[in-house]
Order: C-alpha cells, then structure tokens, then sequence
C-alpha cells in the first residue's frame, strides 16, 4: 500500500467518521436543548 | 475516526517531533477507550435498563472502575488532540486553521470539564478538527486553502442554525406572524391529538434539515474530490456549502448582529459562487468575452441585495436587472454550446438543464423542499385531512392516522 493510498484512506475515514459523530452530537444538542456554551 | 488517525501522523512525521508523536498516541488510545465506552452504552445499556432488576446498573456511573475509565478516556481526549494539534500548527505541514480548531475544541472541553458543565458542543468542535483534517488529507493544497475558510464558517452558521431552528419548532406560535412550519395554538392542538410531542415535531424538522445539507455537503465533497483543481469547482463547492444556510434566515433572526452579519456572507458568498458558476460553466472561462463585464454587476447587485436588504428598489429597474440577467446568462450558454464546446462539454451542459429542470419540477410538485413545504403543508391542512393526504406521501403511518381522526 502506497502513502498516497494510506493518506485517502485516513482521509476518508477522519471524514466520514468526523461527520457521523458531529451528526450524533447535534442530534443529542437538539434533544437537549437545555445544552449551553 | 480511529482508522484515520495512523494516516494523520504518518502525513507530518517528519516534521510533528516528539509532541506529535505523544499527542497521536494519546488521542489514539484515547478513541480506543471511547469505543469500548460506546459499545457498553450502546448494546450493554440498553438490555441492563430494560430489566427493573437491574436497572439501577445501566449506566456507567454504577461501577466505580468503569467510571475511572470514562474519565481517563475523557482525559486522554483531551490532552490527546491538544498537543497533536500543537504539534501540527508547528509542523506547519497541513493548514493550520485546522489545527487551531483543535486545540480550540481541546481547550473548550477543557473548560467545560473544569466547570463540571460537560456539553456535546466541545465534543462537535473536536469532531469538526477531526472532519476537516480529513478533507486536507483527500484534498489538494492550494485549492484547500481557498475552500476551507468559508466552507468551516459555513458549517459552523450551519450548526447554530440548526440549534435555533430546533428551539423555534419547539415554541408554540401565539402571534399572527409564525416563521414557516412553526405551530400555531391549534396545529399545537391537533399534533397533541396525534400523541406527538412538541419535541418529536421539532426532531423531526431538525432531521429533515440535517438530511438536506447532508446531500449539498455530499455533492460538495463529491465535486471537490473531482474538480478541485479548478476554479469552476471551487465555486460550485463553496455554492453548495453554503446552501443549507439558506433555509434557517427565520430562527437566525434571533442572533446579535454579529452572528447576523456573519450568515448574511455566507449566504451572499453562496449566491455570488452560484453566479460565478453560471457564467464560467462548463470550461471555467468567460465566453464570450462581455460576459466579463456583467458578471461583476452582477455580483454587486446581489451584494447590495443582501447587504442592504431594507433598500426599496423601484420595481422597474429591480425586474429589468433580473430580466437582463437571465437574458444574457441564457445568450452566453447558448453561443458557449454552439460555437466553443466541445462533445464532452456539451455533454456536460445537456446533464445540468436536465438537473435544473428536473429540479425546477420537483420544486413546482412540492417534493424536495421536505421542511418548507411538506411539513408547513402536513401542519396547515391538518383540520382538513383529506386535503393533507392527496399531496403527502411520505409519513404513510400519519396519514392513515389522519384520515381516521376526527376533524
């Protein structure tokens, strides 16, 4: 596996998996929306 | 998450020394713990919960050990990506402005640990780091530059609006003028009756808008990943982020003028890359050539509409601007397919009126806009069922709920 592969790969990933989480926590944000800053 | 961050260090491990390497194993560990935290309160939880017996158990804090290794996880989460993210902005081998966010989002988490008032919002901020580095990492570095700046001020208008959106839907309207979809008193009434809660109706909203700006985000990326070595595809993509702000101007009304002033950029930068879009596409260039002069008249008079929205334009010159606009757009695409296009580009152009008019009928039909039209439409016709029904098609569960319910 060439870096470039790796590099897409972990790209893919920290963006694919960033984006779910943030997804999940605005979904529990709004359930709560009692949350402050 | 997990599997991307090996990639992340490997990318600056030249350069990130021994903190970046510290941090990375730190963060790393501490996504491992986090995953074993989330597979108890995802599968463990919810079966403990169910029984009365052993209720009392599910959650975490019911074991002394398993709370120590909640809080080293949130500890490590913490140090972890603040001093990989210091590591980063010094190794200076991806944009810094994620890094910031990082240890932005490191800092916040540590305030509000500090202040034992823990919230999701730190936690996003992190995961947000975590997304952009990502798309650094698939991306090309000078167009990325160009991107990243409106398309994470995009994002994060996007996440206030979000939350102001959710607490609109959730108040009950007792004024004549409601923002679109909000409940008035009697639509209150009838959602009751269907044993919906206000909640429920303000999630579902919330959902449906999440669902939208993750399809604009999607053909962002999509487009970026293909086009990001041109400007056209610049434009396209920061046009498509900035999309989904578009539909929360009612519950943003609410911010200070500062938050105000910063959605109106974005959402003019949407408009203005849209512009752009229509006159460059499909080869990125102005053709024919006096196409250059209109475009800037153009994106001023788009400035001056959303910058200074109170000014009352004549309606004779505001409905000629938009007549000399279209005219001229639709004469430059027509001599651009004619004369400069090649097969491919015609192709092209042929794939996009195809999308525009298919788009501009799904909009007549009232199909796409799912929050604006489907749900104000489900909620205004709720005392007449039947009316609802013949143009709802998507909750089929609700609509049989409705047409057995008494007006």
């Amino acid at each position: 596996m060439s870096f470039t592969t790796l590099y897409r790969f972990s790209g893919l990933a920290l963006l694919i998996g960033g984006g779910l989480a943030i997804a999940g926590q605005l979904l529990l944000i709004t359930a709560d929306p009692g949350t402050s800053l | 998450m997990i599997l991307g961050l090996p990639g992340l260090y490997f990318k600056q491990i030249d350069r990130a020394g021994l903190l970046g390497m510290i941090g990375f194993i730190v963060s790393f560990v501490g996504f491992l713990f986090l995953a074993g935290i989330q597979t108890f309160d995802a599968f463990v939880s919810p079966t403990l919960a169910a029984s009365a017996a052993t209720k009392s158990l599910a959650g975490t804090g019911a074991f002394l050990p398993l709370l120590a290794f909640e809080l080293l996880c949130g500890l490590l989460l913490i140090i972890g990506p603040l001093l990989f993210g210091i590591a980063t902005l010094r190794a200076g081998v991806l944009q810094r402005w994620a890094a910031i966010i990082l240890i932005v989002g490191s800092v916040a988490s540590m305030i509000t640990v500090a202040l034992h008032n823990w919230n999701e919002i730190s936690g996003a901020i992190l995961n947000l780091a975590f997304a952009c580095f990502g798309f650094l990492l698939l991306s090309k570095q000078e167009t990325a530059e160009v991107v990243s700046s409106p398309s994470v001020l995009a994002f994060l208008i996007f996440i206030v609006g979000v939350w102001l959106d959710f607490a609109q839907f959730r108040t009950v309207c007792t004024v004549t003028a409601c923002a679109d979809g909000q409940l008035n008193l009697e639509s209150a009434r009838t959602l009751q009756l269907l044993h919906l809660s206000l909640d429920a109706y303000a999630a579902i909203n919330v959902i449906l808008l999440l669902i939208q700006a993750s399809v604009y985000y999607g053909v962002a990326a999509l487009i970026f990943r293909q086009k990001s070595d041109q400007w056209i595809g610049v434009c396209v993509v920061v046009c498509f982020l900035a999309g989904p702000t578009n539909s929360l101007d009612q519950p943003m009304a609410a911010l200070p003028p500062a938050g105000l002033a910063v959605l109106t950029f974005v959402q003019y930068l949407g408009v203005a890359t849209f512009i752009l879009t229509c006159y460059l596409f499909p080869n990125g260039r102005f053709i024919p050539r006096w196409t250059l002069l209109i475009a800037p008249g153009a994106l001023v008079i788009a400035a001056f509409q959303a910058f200074l929205p109170n000014i009352e334009w004549p309606s004779g010159p505001a409905g000629l601007n938009w007549v000399i606009g279209f005219t001229t757009l639709a004469l430059a695409q027509i001599y651009r397919y004619r004369k400069v296009s090649n097969i491919e580009q015609r192709q092209q152009t042929k794939w996009v009126m195809l999308g525009i008019t298919a788009a501009a009928m799904i909009e007549r039909r009232r199909y796409v806009t799912l929050k604006r039209s489907v749900m104000a439409k489900l909620f205004s016709a709720l005392p007449s069922p039947n009316a609802c029904c013949s143009t709802f098609h998507l909750y089929g569960p609700l609509q049989r709920h409705l047409k057995h319910s008494p007006n």
